[in-house]
């Protein structure tokens, strides 16, 4: 009867814009951030976690893919070819992509039937959507009780344009932070800083309670912004 | 002949933080009518009294299922005996909350880890310290009744599978949030059926610390509640007890665990 008990599960979806613009630096750092990612969420479930890591990353251009085609991937099967840059940036099929996975298990998302850890969901772009606005595929998230509770980051990468950012905002709903990276060279620093210090605080947490997700978002987004602040002022 | 079956045991997060368990189960059985219940008292800070308020759920569920008259089905359409069964479930928990709150009013050692704004929201909603789930069946003349509020599990059994009873959707609560009997909404989330026991072989109730170890509907049938029907029809209790106590102090997530079990036993019944 205890053959199939698992821990909690804690979903890590990572949304990527790799459209034409994202070629060169930012890709790269994309792509090394998720590797090192990897490595130390696997470092971080050996170490006694409360929760089994699964990594999902949706890459966007022309259209939504799911990398390698993976989606729920436990942290120490995941594994990937570098994604490259090319094409639109159209973030509406992302949200559609987004939205068929943050469903039950039972109607074919990825989310599970029962229990389960409100997910980290992180999106980074650095230019205009192609569709505007994207309230149509917003509504279709905004229904989903999982995405309701999920922590939310946006990364707007170099770029100082207020639609884009609003856009982000709107993704991460109050429910997390927009953080704006003025140089693609510190995109990986930054990615792992969300995704891991995320991971960490609410992979620790003990979620018996109801009234917790709310303290441990809290807690996500003041210790994600303590360790932004402590990126020196120079390297922005 | 029906076998039933009722057990709940602490998890081991409540043993390590010296918390006393906040489920609640208990089961009722005479010549007509077999009744379980399993509970879930919410557990956080503000819900300091929901130890109790899984009781009360439980009790109030008792309580009016045992004087429940299967002949008001002859009188009344079906979604009217429904809904007079969640109101008087909700009311008689509200009594007993009332009665409670009455007899021993918040102390300040209680209320003194809360926040001014927690405080606020338990003056205007005293009845949120008793926050707590319930499900219930009751097997009476050939009929299920079936009472459900907030997360965990209430599943019909046939053939070797289960399914769901209420089909939640996709915007219902996630992730630890439930709907609750403290709600003011209470009576909007509250769910009840009546099934025909000639078309299933029974019914299993759990709160959310027992099922969400199993993740998914086929792995916690395959992996659960077939073993433990199993178990049960060999006359095993002892065995179903021990790994209940086993699931929520070792093996499981760490919450509380409850079950509860009414099925039909055709072999049983044949030998008699």
């Amino acid at each position: 009867m205890n053959d199939r008990i698992a821990k909690q599960r804690l979903n890590v979806m990572i949304l990527v814009d790799c459209s034409k613009s994202m070629q060169g630096e930012r890709i790269a750092q994309v792509n090394s951030a998720l590797r090192d990612i990897k490595r130390q969420l696997v470092e971080m479930q050996d170490e006694n976690s409360n929760v089994d890591f699964y990594l999902t990353v949706i890459t966007f251009s022309n259209d939504a893919r799911l990398l390698n085609g993976d989606k729920m991937k436990p942290i120490r099967d995941f594994d990937f070819s570098d994604i490259k840059g090319g094409g639109w940036s159209n973030l509406h099929t992302a949200y559609i992509r987004l939205a068929d996975l943050l469903k039950k298990e039972s109607r074919g998302g990825i989310m599970p039937d029962f229990g389960g850890v409100a997910p980290i969901l992180l999106l980074m772009t650095d230019g205009h959507p192609t569709k505007w606005p994207l309230s149509e595929e917003m509504a279709a998230l905004r229904k989903l009780a999982w995405f309701n509770v999920a922590l939310k980051y946006g990364i707007a990468i170099e770029l100082n344009d207020k639609r884009t950012v609003d856009c982000l905002k709107d993704f991460v709903s109050g429910n997390g932070d927009v953080i704006e990276c003025y140089d693609a060279a510190l995109l990986k620093r930054i990615i792992k800083i969300i995704v891991l210090t995320a991971s960490k605080v609410k992979s620790r947490s003990n979620s018996v309670h109801a009234d917790k997700n709310q303290s441990i978002t809290v807690e996500v987004r003041q210790k994600v912004q303590q360790a932004l602040s402590e990126v020196d002022d120079w390297e922005w | 002949m029906i076998r039933y079956y009722s057990k709940t045991s602490i998890g081991y997060s409540h043993i390590r933080e010296n918390k006393v368990c906040q489920d609640y189960s208990c089961s009722y059985h005479d010549d007509e009518r077999t009744i379980v219940t399993t509970c879930d008292g919410h557990g956080g800070k503000v819900y300091f009294r929901s130890h109790l308020g899984s009781k009360f759920a439980s009790s109030a569920t008792m309580s009016v299922l045992c004087r429940f008259d299967d002949s008001l089905l002859d009188k009344l359409c079906r979604e009217d005996v429904l809904g007079k069964l969640k109101l008087e479930i909700l009311c008689e928990w509200n009594a007993l909350v009332e009665r409670d709150i009455a007899q021993n009013p918040f102390s300040d050692e209680e209320t003194s880890a809360l926040s001014e704004d927690e405080l606020f929201r338990l003056k205007t909603s005293p009845m949120m310290a008793y926050g707590t789930t319930l499900h219930g069946i009751m097997a009476l003349s050939g009929r299920l009744y079936c009472v459900s509020l907030g997360d965990g599990g209430m599943f019909a059994i046939k053939n070797g599978t289960i399914e769901e009873v209420f089909k939640d959707s996709d915007d219902d609560p996630v992730a630890n949030v439930t709907y609750s009997m403290c709600q003011e909404n209470a009576y909007d989330h509250f769910k009840a059926e009546i099934l025909d026991l000639n078309g299933i072989d029974g019914a299993v109730i759990c709160t959310d610390g027992t099922i969400n170890p199993y993740r998914n509907i086929d792995n916690f049938n395959r992996s659960f509640v077939t073993p433990i029907i199993s178990h049960l029809s060999k006359g095993e209790y002892l065995a179903v007890d021990d790994f209940m106590v086993k699931l929520g102090t070792e093996i499981g997530i760490g919450d509380d665990v409850s079950l509860g079990l009414i099925i039909k036993d055709e072999s049983r019944n044949n030998e008699v």
